[in-house]
């Protein structure tokens, strides 16, 4: 215990003395604080905004459509709607846009047909989806007279609300917690793949400067590899922790000014027990996937190849990481339901199920048994790798080496 | 304290580093592990301090199977390798505290070790900005911080120089007392001549000399002399004829005859009236007891 004080307190210090760290930190943080002062920020400039946007719009329904009629007819009757023509023919209207006198323009062929002449066209164009509905709107209108149909009473019929009254048996969020959850996964997606990658170098470059036969002839593996693990899990909590702090603080000092329908959002909240399971699954699944990155920064001798190393398991958190935002959409899915009993993703997909469903308590605990045996089974293959590949030095060690040689001892 | 190794053997994909090695390590004394490159001195080392396990063959101390980790060790690797971006001091407190030394105790050795070995202005420097030589100088303090019981340094030499080696030489004859183990190894024979006590050379995995240095010397310059002729062209040895004899300096290294006595070799010189400068028993430097068990015969050195 003592050792594992001494190697803890090490690596923890010489990871919080790293100045790119520190650096690293100090932005996020600023960036934090910039972020959740927007509102405020967005303040300065609102009056200004405010009155452009005004403006613009009365100059947009001044301006009205670039419109051509194809016949009088159609001229007649659309005029009251669209306004009136802004050239005498497609030809005309097609060269204006041409040299860029007008952006765009609509040919009115028939009730039913227009053409839509624009020079870029990148997205739908809102001016378009609006001039198509009124357009539709007027065709509509005309059928239905022409079959004799009182069109308003069509709409209003069309239209008629439905009354609910729901029962919910199981369990309600009403989408509460969401907001959390989603934070909470993607929290533990940067701590994962920056701080798992952060235990692989730092076990490999122990290797690659040859401190390790220094080391493991002082001391016990288990002590060095469970000291590591848990002072680089820390560093990674504590940075996640001050940015969210400089977050927390950016809001209340800017919270006046946050929209009422920003502020009814952060209200969102999350029952206790939730909470504490969404804490459990995290810890678990973080200590997880840093034995496992541990594993395989012991496997290689040299830094440079800790990323080839490392590859397939940030591959497996990647869809790990997919499977939680599915999960969110679709929590009683069958397969969500089979994740969240298998390790790599049981993290996320267990309290998303926990959250959303009623899941039964067998589960939950079935889930985090698996889990808890999963992590003494990957800190155990951490440990056995590290002082394995201790005898193996320079080559890159395989898996297959090591579970032979798992099997010989 | 005895460390006996037994029958040690241990090879690696199939070739066999260590043949059937046999050590007997005193304390109070220092012993010199000795053999060229390559001939298995760092595997035995290793070995020895639990790096990697023998295929076969005990090591004990006292006649109880020896664990490193049961012990106080100093130990300095071959592959020398310590935190670059660390400051020294950082790094050979923590060393010391993982062998199991308290905070006040490793501070109280590193400051006394820090200024034996010259390297106590450099504690507050990552270890990277220094010099090879002071490095080096920092890796064997690293060995004697906390006082160990026993201390295993595998080619302390390496990297430093002569003024260094002194130093080094004098810390090592220093740190000697009665319950004390120091193993060493090297391949630089005029280091080793002038301190060690005991030697043990290996060649290709198997050790072709163990024993106390001086008594190895007496046996090897047994029945041999060496002699200076006065007024006697080097050239003109033909009275030596029926003798093997080398020509060192001024010196001759002349081999007895088989039951030839010293008094009789004489008898038959003056006989011959020649004159005699200096006649004394031979005694071969460890360089060619090393040449000797650990070359090949039929290399040219």
């Amino acid at each position: 215990m003592k050792q594992f004080k001494t190697v803890f307190k090490f690596e923890l210090l010489g990871l919080l003395k790293n100045k790119s760290l520190l650096i690293t930190t100090g932005i996020m943080m600023v960036i934090a604080v910039v972020i959740t002062s927007i509102p405020t920020i967005m303040g300065f400039f609102g009056e200004d905004e405010e009155d452009f946007d005004r403006e613009e719009e009365t100059e947009q329904v001044e301006e009205g459509y670039t419109i051509v009629y194809a016949n009088d007819e159609l001229k007649e009757l659309l005029r009251g709607v669209f306004g009136e023509e802004s050239y005498e023919s497609a030809d005309e209207l097609r060269e204006a846009v041409k040299n860029e006198e007008v952006e765009t323009g609509f040919v009115i062929e028939d009730l039913n047909q227009y053409q839509y002449i624009a020079y870029d066209r990148s997205l739908d164009s809102y001016e378009q989806m609006e001039f198509e509905a009124q357009l539709e709107r007027i065709n509509e209108t005309t059928l239905f007279e022409q079959e004799g149909m009182d069109s308003e009473r069509i709409y209003e019929i069309l239209n008629t609300p439905i009354e609910v009254e729901e029962v919910v048996l199981g369990r309600d969020t009403g989408g509460s917690g969401t907001i959390i959850a989603f934070a909470i996964i993607f929290i533990m997606y940067m701590l994962i793949l920056l701080y798992g990658n952060n235990v692989a170098t730092s076990v490999a470059r122990e290797k690659d400067s040859r401190t390790m036969e220094l080391l493991i002839t002082s001391t016990k593996p288990k002590t060095l590899i469970l000291g590591k693990v848990a002072a680089v899990g820390l560093t990674g909590v504590l940075q996640i922790g001050a940015i969210i702090l400089a977050g927390v603080i950016g809001f209340f000092a800017n919270k006046g000014s946050y929209p009422e329908l920003l502020l009814e959002l952060m209200k969102d909240t999350m029952a206790l027990d939730t909470v504490a399971i969404y804490v459990l699954f995290s810890i678990l699944g973080y200590l997880l996937y840093l034995f496992i990155y541990a594993s395989l920064g012991s496997l290689v001798s040299k830094v440079e190849d800790v990323a080839k190393s490392t590859a397939p398991i940030t591959y497996l958190f990647i869809i790990a990481y997919f499977a939680a935002t599915m999960a969110m959409n679709m929590p009683d899915n069958s397969i969500i339901r089979v994740t969240s009993f298998i390790p790599f993703v049981s993290m996320f997909t267990m309290p998303i199920r926990y959250m959303m469903t009623t899941v039964p308590l067998v589960s939950v605990i079935a889930s985090i048994l698996i889990m808890v045996l999963t992590v003494i089974l990957f800190a155990g293959i951490s440990i056995y790798i590290y002082r394995f590949g201790s005898l193996n030095y320079g080559n890159r060690l395989t898996l297959k080496e090591v579970i032979k040689s798992i099997k010989r001892n | 304290m005895q460390l006996i190794v037994k029958d040690l053997n241990k090879s690696f994909n199939g070739i066999q580093v260590l043949k059937d090695i046999n050590l007997h390590v005193n304390s109070g004394q220092i012993y010199g592990y000795l053999g060229r490159n390559g001939a298995g001195k760092t595997t035995s080392m290793r070995i020895l301090m639990d790096v990697f396990e023998g295929d076969s063959g005990s090591i004990s101390l006292d006649g109880e199977k020896f664990r490193p980790a049961d012990h106080l060790i100093g130990y300095l690797p071959e592959e020398r390798g310590m935190y670059a971006k660390v400051k020294v001091k950082e790094q050979l407190l923590y060393f010391a505290e993982l062998r199991g030394a308290s905070r006040q105790q490793a501070e109280e050795s590193m400051d006394y070790w820090s200024k034996e070995f010259g390297i106590d202005q450099y504690l507050n420097q990552n270890l990277e900005t220094l010099s090879k030589g002071n490095q080096q100088k920092v890796q064997i303090t690293q060995a004697f911080i906390s006082e160990p019981d026993i201390l295993i340094l595998d080619e302390p030499f390496s990297g430093l120089d002569p003024v260094n080696s002194k130093i080094f030489q004098d810390a090592l004859l220093d740190y000697i007392r009665e319950d004390r183990i120091i193993i060493f190894s090297s391949h630089q024979m005029s280091y080793v001549e002038s301190f060690c006590d005991d030697i043990a050379i290996i060649k290709e995995g198997r050790i072709v000399l163990e024993g106390n240095l001086q008594a190895i010397k007496e046996e090897m310059g047994e029945d041999r002399l060496r002699i200076r002729f006065s007024e006697v062209d080097q050239q003109d040895l033909s009275f030596l004829r029926s003798y093997r004899y080398t020509v060192e300096g001024e010196d001759v290294i002349l081999n007895l005859l088989p039951n030839q006595k010293k008094k009789d070799f004489i008898r038959e010189i003056l006989d011959q009236d020649i004159e005699i400068n200096l006649f004394m028993d031979y005694l071969p430097s460890l360089q060619e007891i090393f040449i000797q068990k650990a070359g090949n015969q039929d290399e040219t050195i």
